[in-house]
């Protein structure tokens, strides 16, 4: 489960804490910065799994346009079967005119110990047991977690790894989903925007029979009205993907991308439920309720609501969706604020009782697009330059160069 | 076909929830017709209370509907007291009172919903234990031989629940529970219409 999210001079993210339960929703206006917390998140776990490097996804546009300094700061927190895991990430940007920089730190501790650490000169291992163990010479544009081989004597670390792998962060694009799995690498995570949902489908089919079994049957029983079952047919040198709907006197094969937006979005979130669940993992979603019809959204979030409650995996979303606000912000919510050149602050949601009375009740979602915020609980803090400049007076500058 | 919610469910929390529409799932309910409502924030009885008697009125207006089913915590109040609230409510706004098994459904879990959940987790797990519905187990702790209940108990207790026969009830079972199981068969009948 993920605990904890630091971040310093990343995008609009600048000394930037975020605590997560199991279930957590991020509430706030456009532009506050909750997809870009996702999108660090996912960024990060790619970064670590060796999926991506520092120099593509963390190029010098991520470094926060108003912060003079050439350093970014990363803090991961998970708690996991070991115990307590901090990843801590630091990247300088060198040259950022020439697109350079390089890591200059990379360390992970389990409940303070450590497994891994790493500066710009040499990576040293760990065991289980946090003894010392051999050192290489590290990639300054690769994590040299990624780079570990699996052994029996750090079982900590790779569990560290696996359940990163385990983690899926989606922010649905159904117009980009194709319905054909031509990768020949096998796609074991989504992008972001499930584009390869085809790919990643035919992967789960193989190697999470059970998850996918789920996802099918959880479609066909109602989360998507009139599925029966996915069928897979050949298409050249790949493979199409289609849904089959049948009624009492018909049945109807269509591609995927030929299902509505609302439609594929239903297929690919049950499909991430099915899995996450079946791992136990951990599912970030980018509102979840957009492209689903009105009467779909409740049904959906309750089933997310349920699957974090009892433990079987942790959901994170973020939500504009009035009926996801009305039904999910309190007791769960945080709310994500900035003024238009500041960094994102974050204050914890509590409904006033005082909104909730018998005659006058306002809804959270009403009170949210009134901007009536301290029925939330939640301070609105009128930003002054003054306190602009004294908040910037607090952070070391140097010149970004 | 879209969705049409069939059952309206009132809760003052998420474990009331999970639990009731657990036994409504063990029923064969579809989960997609139950549109549950928990309180969000403030007094849990008073907005269980407002919410169960404004759904009462949607009932009337509203042919998709088939009943509302909600749950208030005795807490001490005393069973007579609480039901009596929601009456008194439901007649000065001119609205049919409590019936089961016309859809309008009241459990009311005494002293509160872990002592459902405590005995029947026990029974679930071929064991017996003996509760009372004086003792708040929130506060107090399980009763002795019990171990805490956790989130992932609740939709399992309703489920049991529901393979309970409410005229052969087996011996210990809450007063109130009892009561409710022959609640629950009453408004079955009617949302599965």
């Amino acid at each position: 489960m993920f605990v904890r999210l630091y971040a310093d001079n990343y995008r609009c993210l600048s000394n930037f804490t975020l605590q997560f339960e199991s279930l957590s929703v991020l509430l706030g206006p456009n532009g506050s910065g909750k997809s870009t917390v996702l999108a660090l998140v996912a960024d990060l776990r790619d970064f670590i799994l060796g999926r991506g490097k520092s120099l593509d996804l963390f190029p010098p546009e991520t470094l926060t346009r108003w912060d003079k300094r050439i350093e970014q700061t990363f803090e991961l927190g998970l708690r996991l079967e070991h115990g307590e895991y901090t990843y801590r990430l630091r990247i300088r940007h060198e040259a950022p005119e020439r697109g350079l920089n390089k890591v200059v730190e990379e360390k992970l501790t389990l409940d303070g110990q450590p497994l891994f650490a790493s500066d710009h000169e040499h990576i040293q291992l760990y065991n289980d047991f946090h003894s010392k163990g051999p050192q290489l010479l590290p990639d300054w544009h690769v994590s040299g977690i990624s780079r570990v081989n699996v052994r029996q004597d750090n079982t900590k670390l790779t569990a560290f790894r696996k359940a990163l792998e385990d983690t899926l962060i989606l922010a649905l694009n159904p117009a980009l989903v194709s319905a054909v799995s031509s990768e020949k690498q096998p796609v074991t995570i989504p992008k972001p925007d499930c584009s390869d949902f085809a790919s990643w489908l035919r992967q789960i089919s193989a190697s999470d029979v059970m998850a996918a079994r789920e996802a099918e049957r959880s479609l066909a029983s109602g989360g998507l009205p009139g599925f029966f079952a996915f069928q897979v047919t050949p298409s050249g040198d790949a493979q199409r993907l289609e849904c089959v709907f049948r009624t009492s006197t018909s049945t109807l094969k269509l591609r995927l991308d030929e299902l509505s937006s609302g439609q594929i979005a239903l297929v690919i979130l049950e499909t991430a439920l099915a899995v996450a669940s079946n791992r136990c993992g951990v599912l970030f979603l980018d509102e979840p309720g957009n492209f689903l019809g009105l009467g779909e959204v409740k049904p959906l979030l309750t089933r997310l609501q349920d699957a974090a409650l009892e433990g079987r995996l942790q959901v994170i979303l973020t939500a504009h969706h009035p009926v996801a606000v009305d039904f999910l912000a309190a007791g769960y919510g945080s709310w994500l604020d900035r003024e238009p050149s500041g960094p994102t602050r974050v204050q914890p949601i509590q409904v006033d009782e005082t909104v909730q009375d018998e005659k006058g009740e306002v809804r959270v979602s009403d009170l949210i697009a009134r901007g009536w915020l301290s029925g939330l609980g939640v301070t609105h803090e009128e930003s002054s330059p003054e306190a602009d400049t004294d908040r910037s007076a607090e952070i070391p500058v140097e010149p970004r160069q | 076909m879209s969705r049409v919610c069939k059952i309206v469910l009132v809760c003052e929390g998420w474990r009331d929830s999970a639990f009731a529409r657990g036994f409504l799932a063990a029923a064969g309910i579809d989960g997609r017709t139950i549109e549950p409502k928990t309180n969000p924030g403030g007094c849990g009885h008073d907005w269980v209370r407002t919410q169960f008697v404004a759904e009462v009125a949607n009932l009337g207006r509203f042919s998709e509907g088939r009943g509302v089913l909600g749950l208030l915590d005795e807490d001490g109040e005393g069973v007579t007291v609480r039901e009596r609230e929601i009456a008194d409510q439901l007649k000065a706004r001119g609205l049919p009172s409590l019936a089961a098994r016309e859809g309008r459904c009241l459990l009311l879990p005494t002293r509160n919903l872990e002592t459902w959940l405590y005995w029947l987790t026990a029974q679930c797990s071929g064991s017996s234990l003996s509760v009372d519905e004086t003792t708040d187990y929130k506060k107090a702790g399980p009763p002795a031989g019990a171990s805490r209940i956790r989130n992932e108990h609740c939709r399992p207790a309703g489920e049991y629940l529901h393979t309970l026969n409410h005229t052969q009830i087996p011996p210990g079972c809450p007063p109130m529970l009892k009561q409710a199981l022959g609640r629950l068969r009453d408004f079955l009948n009617v949302v599965r219409r």
